[in-house]
């Protein structure tokens, strides 16, 4: 097959990136970069006999290949999404057919095919680990396969930053807290290395650890996909189905627990990653615009606040049922008040927005969600604050979180009517074209 | 081919489209013509696929722009005012991407992106960057783009708008042949005279507004308190001139296609002829100022120009536009 031919099978955005990237000689220059670093690296530590074996080497070139791998290829693949939203280009290759999940998932390939041109050039020297230090060949490229796991993850969420700022300004603050975050996420996904290269692989919980990080990025992929979806699509589906498989993950982790033998916390910690997921998808693909998409029969699945709020109030319920079954007494209290503080909070941010103005730019989805956070933060750390100032021992938004107590079923009793009342305020603003 | 039928688009407190009805048929070519911030590019974006309006129905060939796009959008061509290009690709490898994403394989493909440069007559430039293009070859590659997959209506927002005079004609030719092969063209532009000789038929949009619509001579007709056309009349200068005016005027007046006559300086008159009856009007309006001129003539007023000019486009824009911006 002719390589003309193959490029016909091929993503066409990963075609035009790799043209761009082979024009602007940017790739090149990387990779000849990364050659003589790597090149470096080991002369230091095989001539010079610095680091003790299955240590120093190996870090240093992980470190050579993480800084391109979790930082530059994101942020690239990060300013390639924005470049596109701002020259206008990204909606004439909507009405190609493509679509935004074909035009995200060519960009996310494009970084990994790069990454994997890169890896080429430091192979030779990750050989040496081997050779010299007698690290494992199977963890060191079980390791190679977790960077570029982590590739993929970081080059997903650079993605999905990209997709929310609408200025320029905003555009500007994204960057810096996206790279603030990608170098956080490449010194810990460095340190996990350098300390799973000591210890050695363990195939289970790495397994795991995959399994999450791609339910994780399917999400994000998805909301992104949606975030840039024409406002004449139906949008809002896919996310959350996505949301849904994230949960299942979830769910059966939980119910088989192969790797561990914790309790309560991870649990409770589960559901807030639950509740938050929920919740933003629940605003997440509810975009301004009067929504026209396919009607579904499941109408949980519908482009709109209406159809989010009840998808989140609904997977609260059931998760939450889920894990109080397997829960002790003292830790079930927890687990019936988080998410019903997620319920309350997300209500008192829609009826707060709802007073704010129907039109607007404090009636966007993007402002509620402000108002959510900003609702969680008072009514979470202001309490904390008080009690601490006040040298009580126990937080008062935990003091009741006991079902024996009466408090408990009120705070339950609470968020039900309000799920309520806002399903119903919601409802009357669909009806009315709001 | 396409009907677009009660179309309102609200942005908040803003109505940027009101009721908006109108037909386009294959082969036809319709200027969308309206101040900046008239609506024109969100109803172009609404039959692009790319907006949704809060009311009315679009379809194209049978089949709702709204309720199911996806069928839809192989039908359209759509050139937005910016070009949405890259810089860093040359023109062949351009087109060669956007064929790619249209679904364009293998051969196919390669003889497609030919045959658009060989139309638009991009061959000679194929590999010279985007950015490195005048700005008429860059709207000439974004029509090449445009052309790809073949749609039936093409919607193009603004696509004379910086191009120099020659490059004009060239577009207005490019449309033309389009025409002619029976694709229906929307065509937006600030240029009406550059409308007004490709256009078959017109919208005047403002506030949203459809203030008029239908066949270029139809609409022109209604500018001007319904003058068909203007006249402008100058006689000889000299002693007596005033006498000469003043019979002119008398003359004028009394002759049934004549609307108003008006003092025009000293030594000339404006004619305003009344709108013949519909589908007449490039004929009767002519020959009636032929008429004119025979009977100035004929009663020996020393007439030294004769400016007829019949009503067009800009005449219709300016009569029924107020100049409002929402």
């Amino acid at each position: 097959m002719r390589i003309a031919e193959f490029s016909d099978v091929l993503s066409p955005i990963l075609v035009k990136e790799l043209r761009q990237g082979r024009r602007s000689r940017a790739l090149v220059l990387l990779a000849v970069l990364t050659f003589v670093a790597a090149g470096l690296i080991s002369l230091l530590f095989v001539i010079g006999g610095k680091g003790r074996p299955n240590e120093g080497l190996f870090s240093g070139l992980y470190g050579c290949l993480s800084l391109i791998g979790f930082l530059i290829f994101p942020l690239m693949a990060h300013r390639s999404l924005v470049r596109e939203q701002e020259a206008g280009s990204w909606e004439i290759l909507q009405l190609t057919g493509l679509g935004p999940r074909r035009i995200i998932a060519g960009k996310l390939m494009s970084s990994l095919a790069e990454m994997g041109i890169l890896s080429l050039a430091v192979a030779p020297f990750l050989l040496l680990c081997h050779f010299r230090d007698q690290m494992d060949l199977l963890t060191i490229a079980l390791l190679c396969l977790a960077g570029a796991v982590m590739t993929g993850a970081l080059t997903v969420v650079a993605l999905f930053a990209a997709t929310l700022p609408r200025t320029r300004s905003q555009r500007s603050v994204i960057q810096i807290v996206l790279m603030l975050g990608l170098v956080l996420g490449m010194s810990g996904s460095m340190a996990i290395a350098n300390d799973v290269g000591r210890r050695g692989v363990e195939l289970g919980p790495m397994l795991v650890s995959f399994g999450a990080i791609f339910a994780v990025s399917y999400l994000l992929f998805e909301t992104a996909a949606a975030r840039l979806s024409l406002v004449a699509e139906d949008y809002a589906w896919r996310p959350r189905v996505a949301l849904l498989v994230l949960l299942a993950g979830e769910c059966a982790y939980k119910l088989w627990r192969p790797f561990e033998q914790d309790g309560a916390l991870s649990d409770v910690v589960a559901i807030a990653i639950i509740a938050c997921g929920a919740l933003g998808m629940a605003t997440e693909a509810d975009r301004a615009g009067p929504p026209r998409g396919r009607r579904w029969p499941l109408s949980l699945f519908a482009p709109g606040a209406l159809s989010g709020f009840r998808l989140t109030v609904a997977l609260l319920g059931l998760t939450t049922a889920l894990w109080f079954v397997r829960l002790d007494a003292q830790s079930a209290p927890l687990v019936i008040a988080l998410p019903a503080y997620v319920i309350l909070y997300l209500s008192a941010a829609l009826w707060i927005s709802r007073a704010l103005g129907r039109r607007g730019p404090l009636a966007a989805p993007d402002a509620t969600r402000v108002v959510f956070v900003v609702v969680s933060a008072v009514c979470t750390l202001v309490p904390w604050m008080i009690e601490k100032a006040l040298r009580s021992s126990t937080p008062p938004a935990l003091r009741d979180w006991n079902t024996r107590e009466p408090g408990q079923w009120v705070l339950l009793a609470l968020a039900v009517l309000a799920a309520i009342a806002t399903d119903r305020m919601l409802a009357r603003r669909r009806a009315s074209g709001a | 081919m396409l009907e677009v039928r009660g179309v309102s688009r609200s942005f908040d407190s803003v109505r940027a489209l009101d009721d908006v009805t109108f037909d386009l048929d294959a082969g036809a070519i319709m200027g969308f013509v309206g101040p900046n911030g008239a609506g024109k590019t969100t109803a172009m974006r609404i039959l692009a696929t790319l907006d949704t309006p809060n009311a009315g129905t679009v379809t194209l060939d049978g089949k709702s722009v709204l309720e199911r796009p996806d069928a839809v959008r192989p039908l359209i061509g759509y050139m937005p005012d910016r070009q949405g290009a890259y810089d860093d690709t040359s023109v062949r490898e351009h087109l060669d991407f956007f064929a790619r994403a249209y679904g364009l394989r293998g051969e196919r493909r390669r003889r497609r992106v030919g045959e658009v440069m060989e139309f638009t007559a991009l061959a000679p430039l194929g590999d010279k960057l985007f950015s490195s293009l005048s700005k008429g070859m860059q709207q000439r590659t974004s029509l090449a783009r445009t052309l790809l997959h073949d749609p039936r209506l093409l919607i193009l927002d603004e696509p004379a708008d910086g191009l120099d005079p020659r490059a004009r004609v060239e577009l207005r030719e490019m449309l033309r042949a389009l025409a002619a092969q029976g694709k229906a063209i929307l065509v937006s532009s600030h240029i009406l005279s550059e409308l007004s000789e490709i256009c078959d038929q017109c919208a005047i949009i403002e506030q949203g507004k459809l203030l008029a619509v239908g066949p270029v001579d139809a609409v022109a007709g209604q500018a001007a308190g319904h003058a068909a056309a203007e006249i402008a009349i100058r006689f000889v200068a000299g002693a007596g001139r005033a006498a000469v005016v003043e019979h002119a005027e008398r003359l004028l007046s009394a002759q049934a296609e004549v609307a108003s006559v008006a003092a025009d300086g000293p030594a000339g008159v404006r004619v305003r002829m009344v709108r013949p009856p519909p589908g007449t009007a490039d004929v009767t309006a002519d020959a009636d100022a032929a008429r004119l001129l025979q009977v100035l003539v004929g009663a020996g007023l020393p007439v030294c120009t004769f400016q007829y000019r019949r009503a067009d486009l800009e005449d219709a824009f300016m009569s029924v536009t107020k100049g409002r911006v929402q």
